[in-house]
């Protein structure tokens, strides 16, 4: 505590007192966030992984500016055409391109395209696309591509490759990670209300209610997750909407997060307690919900942020867990789940194994979470609790 | 402390000279040891003294070679003169040496502030004090076992035998204090380094452990090097004493004309923040003004010089002063007495 | 001793009671009732059910009865073994499931013995030789073990193994032993064909038992008991191997606890993608087809397979750790 002094003399009257206990604590929280702040600026691995996953949401956001083609434009002739990398380059000159795919007929006449480098596409940045809108404005620009782009015309472009119906991948990937990521984030609120209220009325009352959490909280979580999420979403009519499918999965996954923030929120509860601020404000006659949400609820927003961000991760593979096994969101809607869904057989896999690059997006982003969750913890509390 | 022990004049077991040890940290080096000289007699007690943080225990583990990572001794001697008369510097010794690990619980053996802590709470305590047997005798089982239960009874302890097969989490702090006065002194070292043996207790049995120490010290004829910052307790067991200040050496000599006469500002400065029998318990004890600076920012010159009340402008902030003998017993590094 | 074993068998018993409520709302929770679905398959491959017949069926699982009875019966005939009838393989669930259940206990096991087996080891090395090379390797790998879904690692070392050797990681058994009486050579058989999916299974697990491991012994060696073990003039190796190693084996078999949830889950993934003859495969088959004794089955056996797996570990625990072991009653 920074301001202890100069309180003494003026202080006669109780509200004066809280006044100055309340200030005091202001000082200690800011400058504790301040400290946080530092010490996660020193973790070089978690300050790298968070602007990873801020990549990822500029992704969320920018989905259909950055796709090259409409993710939903369906091209059998062109299935499982491979990835056409993006080169920058001719030689020494700088040249955005990639080799165009010629079409030819097989033996049995049907049409299927190769990559001839001798030919190449010009990649014009901001080209014309399909019209998508963002922020409510109409657009059809995106950040790079073909002007008009069609599946069949021998110059689209693939830089992915494409699936069995002929989509462009790298389009639908785009796509997929704002659905992903926005599953977790809603399902991150719905744990975050669900966790931290149980987890605030778990170490404000303590004894019974205490000890019935707690208690629920451990069956909760020896119970394997997977055949649970499968079983409730094989309850979920086939028939559902995408967005109905979209909410009742949403609920299926953050079922289990909330577990771990509410145990969080407790123990920093219950140490907080402790804390000669909290007491001091108890003493000077502060009303309860002053001290929980001016005192105690901002020393451990950080823990909040830190649990949050790691349940993130396990919301996204619970969400494509579910869709890869076909239960969790059904195609058409596009998420990490659904596009690893197409590759569900090895045989498929080792017809088209960049059909998996869904998962290094996965990979990537659930570890980046986990670094940056890990730092996040470790910059709020260095000693561990 | 009132007559001058003979072990005074012999040659001393343990002779530390100009001790450096430095933790090599991320940031940045710390001399938690600092160039540190005094030498330990037989059958006598060489007490250390300082704030904490001086650097007390580092320079006992350093004798020990057993500093954790990333400390390091990086200079200095320890030369131990063995029973035969034969002398070595053990810092010639590799630390993971057969040699140093022979002196480690057999000639030199060590007892630790935190007697709860000290112990492994998941091994019986025979089967830890059975180790330090194991290790420096040649004794059969039983023989080690029945040399356990005996010691286990002259420190004291209650049951003996059946205490061997319990774990510590069932001894009183005391028991466990004097458990590891047992385990220190079942294999008879000639050295016993006592960090802080008795902080972690109350007074009573604060005096109990003192008074076996002092017992065993005349069964044995051993040397005890007794490290604490309580006065008190050096006035009661020491016949030397070493003051430390920041890693450095500022004050030694023989314990009653460091009552008497303290030189350093330092030693002065702690005898009148002793307690006395008269202050209330809530009266603030007089501290020494200032805080102990980190070892990481060192005072220029005299690292002492910031608190002190003798404090000498031009000289003290610039010099560092040497540590030099004032009279035929007491040594001291203030420029106070430098320029005579 | 006693205190915490009483403590214990009652937390596993309230455990396994609201995992089979759990388990009971999830198979009544699809619209309509299972016979009505039951009807429709069975019309849809041209057999007709007629009314009365449907009515018969209702009546003797009890359908029409209010729901707190119908989870007295159903709960009554699981305890006698009575698992029921699954329509969607035409056959008695128990008939169904047998194998199948101890096909993933072996699986579940092996991959637990896998991850102590390889975790212990290096957790142990990454600690003692921090910041060195082979610490960093093992924390990388760690970390893509951590971050790798189990349906992906599985997908993934199944498709490098078949595209470099040709060899199709599935199933549990070869072709001809799969029928066949146990004997030597069907278990050495079994055992090859566990080698892929244990190791799949136990990778995420390892991954944090490696970690944990490490966090906890560097921990550990930080401790005073150390030091003193140190004063006594032991090795370096064998303080190691006797003191901290112990303590830090005691959060390793409570974690065993919690990973043990994922294993299952894990499980049931992999059967899937390694068509292994697990109940996780069946319970796939059987939640497509809405086959509700089989499905309910399958969440009620792993969650209470979990609950066992927990209560060992509690025990195990308590074996090893005198502090548990000797507490007062
Ligand atoms: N592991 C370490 N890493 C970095 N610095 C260390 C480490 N251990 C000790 N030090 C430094 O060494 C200095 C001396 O420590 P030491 O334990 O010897 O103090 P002490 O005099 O025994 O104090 P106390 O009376 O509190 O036991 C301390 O100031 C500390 O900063
Ligand atoms: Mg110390």
């Amino acid at each position: 505590m920074v301001a202890g002094s100069q309180t003494g003399p003026q202080a006669d009257t109780p509200g004066a007192l809280v006044e100055d206990i309340e200030a005091e604590g202001e000082i200690e929280v800011m400058s504790q966030r301040q400290l946080i702040w530092r010490r996660f600026r020193r973790h070089r691995l978690a300050m790298a992984a968070t602007v990873v996953v801020a990549l990822f949401y500029l992704i969320v956001i920018f989905s259909d500016f950055l796709a090259t083609n409409d993710p939903e434009d369906i091209e059998a002739a062109r299935q499982y055409t491979p990835p056409q990398w993006l080169r920058l380059f001719d030689g020494w000159k700088p040249d955005l391109h990639v080799c165009k795919l010629v079409g030819k007929r097989d033996e049995f006449l049907r049409k299927v395209y190769e990559a001839d480098c001798d030919q190449k596409v010009d990649v014009q940045i901001f080209a014309k696309g399909y019209e998508y809108s963002l922020f409510g404005l109409k657009l059809d620009r995106h950040l790079f591509g073909v002007n008009d782009p069609e599946v069949t015309a021998e110059d689209a472009i693939f830089i992915l490759g494409t699936d069995v119906q002929g989509r462009d991948l790298y389009s639908r990937l785009m796509r997929g990670t704002r659905l992903s990521l926005l599953i977790g984030l809603t399902g991150i609120f719905i744990s975050l209300v669900v966790g931290t209220s149980l987890g605030a009325v778990s170490g404000f009352y303590g004894g019974f209610v205490d000890n019935l959490i707690q208690r629920s909280i451990e069956i909760i979580r020896s119970i394997p997750t997977v055949p649970l999420y499968l079983g409730l979403a094989a309850a979920f009519p086939a028939d559902w909407s995408v967005e109905r499918r979209f909410f009742a999965i949403t609920i299926v996954v953050s079922l289990f997060a909330w577990t771990e923030l509410a145990r969080v929120v407790r123990g920093r509860y219950l140490a907080m307690r402790q804390e000669d601020f909290v007491t001091a404000a108890i003493t000077a006659g502060a009303s309860q919900r002053r001290i929980i949400f001016r005192h105690m609820l901002p020393s451990f927003y950080s823990h909040i942020i830190a649990a949050s961000t790691l349940n993130l991760a396990f919301m996204v593979i619970s969400e494509t867990t579910l869709s890869f096994l076909g239960l969790g969101l059904l195609p058409p809607a596009i998420s990490y789940g659904t596009l690893l869904f197409t590759a569900q057989n090895i045989q498929t896999v080792a017809l088209a194994p960049w059909l998996l690059i869904p998962g290094i997006f996965v990979v990537v982003l659930v570890l980046s979470l986990n670094f940056m969750g890990d730092g996040i913890r470790d910059a709020a509390d260095p000693y561990g609790s | 402390m009132s007559e001058k022990p003979a072990g005074l004049d012999a040659e001393p077991v343990i002779s530390v000279r100009d001790l450096e040890t430095h933790f090599f940290t991320d940031e940045g080096i710390v001399r938690a040891v600092d160039g540190v000289n005094f030498d330990v007699h037989p059958g006598t007690t060489m007490g250390i003294v300082g704030e904490s943080g001086c650097g007390k225990s580092i320079t006992a583990k350093s004798i020990l070679q057993i500093v954790e990572a990333p400390g390091r001794i990086v200079n200095g001697e320890i030369n131990y003169r063995r029973g035969s008369g034969e002398t070595v510097n053990l810092l010639n010794y590799e630390s993971g040496s057969g040699n140093m690990r022979a002196i480690r619980g057999g000639d030199i053996s060590m007892i630790f502030q935190e007697p709860m802590t000290s112990f492994s709470g998941l091994h019986t305590f025979g089967n830890q004090i059975d180790e330090a047997l194991r290790l420096h005798t040649n004794l059969a089982k039983q023989e080690r076992f029945d040399l356990a239960v005996d010691w286990l009874a002259r420190v004291g302890i209650p049951n003996p035998v059946q205490r061997m097969h319990e774990y510590p989490f069932r001894f009183s702090g005391g028991q466990l204090q004097r458990a590891m006065i047992a385990m220190a002194m079942c294999t008879n070292p000639r050295v016993l380094i006592a960090d802080e043996p008795t902080t972690a207790l109350d007074v009573t049995t604060q005096a109990q452990i003192l008074d076996l120490l002092q017992r065993m010290q005349e069964e044995n004829d051993m040397a005890i090097l007794f490290i604490t910052h309580d006065l008190g307790v050096i006035s009661e067991i020491a016949d030397e004493v070493t003051v430390m200040y920041l890693g450095k050496v500022v004050e030694s000599g023989p314990v009653f004309s460091f009552f008497d006469e303290p030189k350093h500002p330092y030693s002065r400065a702690l005898q009148t923040s002793i307690p006395s029998m008269f202050t209330s318990s809530r009266e603030r004890l007089p501290s020494i003004s200032g805080s102990i600076p980190h070892p990481q920012n060192r005072p220029s010159g005299c690292a002492f010089h910031p608190r002190c009340q003798s404090f000498m402008e031009g000289t003290c902030d610039v010099g560092e002063p040497e540590l030099v003998s004032v009279n035929e017993e007491q040594e001291v590094s203030c420029f106070l007495y430098e320029e005579r | 001793m006693l205190a915490f074993f009483v403590r214990r068998v009652i937390y596993a018993i309230i455990a396994m009671w609201a995992v089979s409520v759990i388990s009971f709302v999830i198979i009544n929770l699809p619209a309509g009732d299972f016979v009505t679905t039951y009807i429709a398959t069975q019309l849809a491959t041209g057999n007709l059910i007629l009314e009365d017949e449907a009515e018969s069926l209702r009546e003797f699982y009890g359908l029409n009865d209010p729901v707190y009875v119908q989870y007295a019966k159903w709960m009554t005939r699981i305890l006698q073994g009575q698992l029921g009838f699954s329509f969607e393989f035409e056959a008695p669930v128990r008939t169904v499931l047998g194998m199948n259940l101890l096909n993933t206990v072996l699986l579940g096991a092996g991959a637990v013995l896998f991850i102590w087996t390889v975790a212990i080891p290096i957790g142990i090395y990454s600690a003692v030789k921090q910041y060195s090379p082979g610490d960093y390797i093992a924390t990388f790998f760690g970390f893509l073990g951590l971050g790798i879904p189990d349906f992906l690692i599985a997908l993934v070392m199944a498709w490098v193994i078949f595209d470099t050797t040709g060899f199709l990681a599935t199933d549990l058994y070869s072709a001809g032993y799969r029928t066949a009486p146990w004997s030597l050579a069907k278990i050495w058989d079994l055992a090859k064909h566990l080698v892929l999916p244990v190791v799949i299974l136990g990778t995420a697990g390892t991954a944090t038992l490696v970690r944990i491991t490490r966090a906890n012994l560097l921990d550990e060696l930080k401790k005073p008991y150390v030091t003193t073990a140190r004063a006594k003039g032991l090795t370096e190796w064998q303080i190691i191997m006797k003191y901290p190693v112990r303590y830090a084996l005691n959060p390793v078999i409570s974690l065993t606890a919690y990973i043990l949830p994922f294993i299952i889950s894990g499980s049931v993934v992999l059967s899937y993608v390694l068509d292994l003859p697990t109940i996780g495969r069946d319970f796939l088959r059987a939640l497509t087809a809405q086959d509700i004794y089989l499905s309910g089955a399958v969440i009620l056996f792993s969650g209470w397979l979990t609950i066992i797996g927990t209560f060992g570990s509690d025990l195990l625990l308590a074996w090893v750790d005198p502090r548990i072991r000797l507490e007062e009653d």
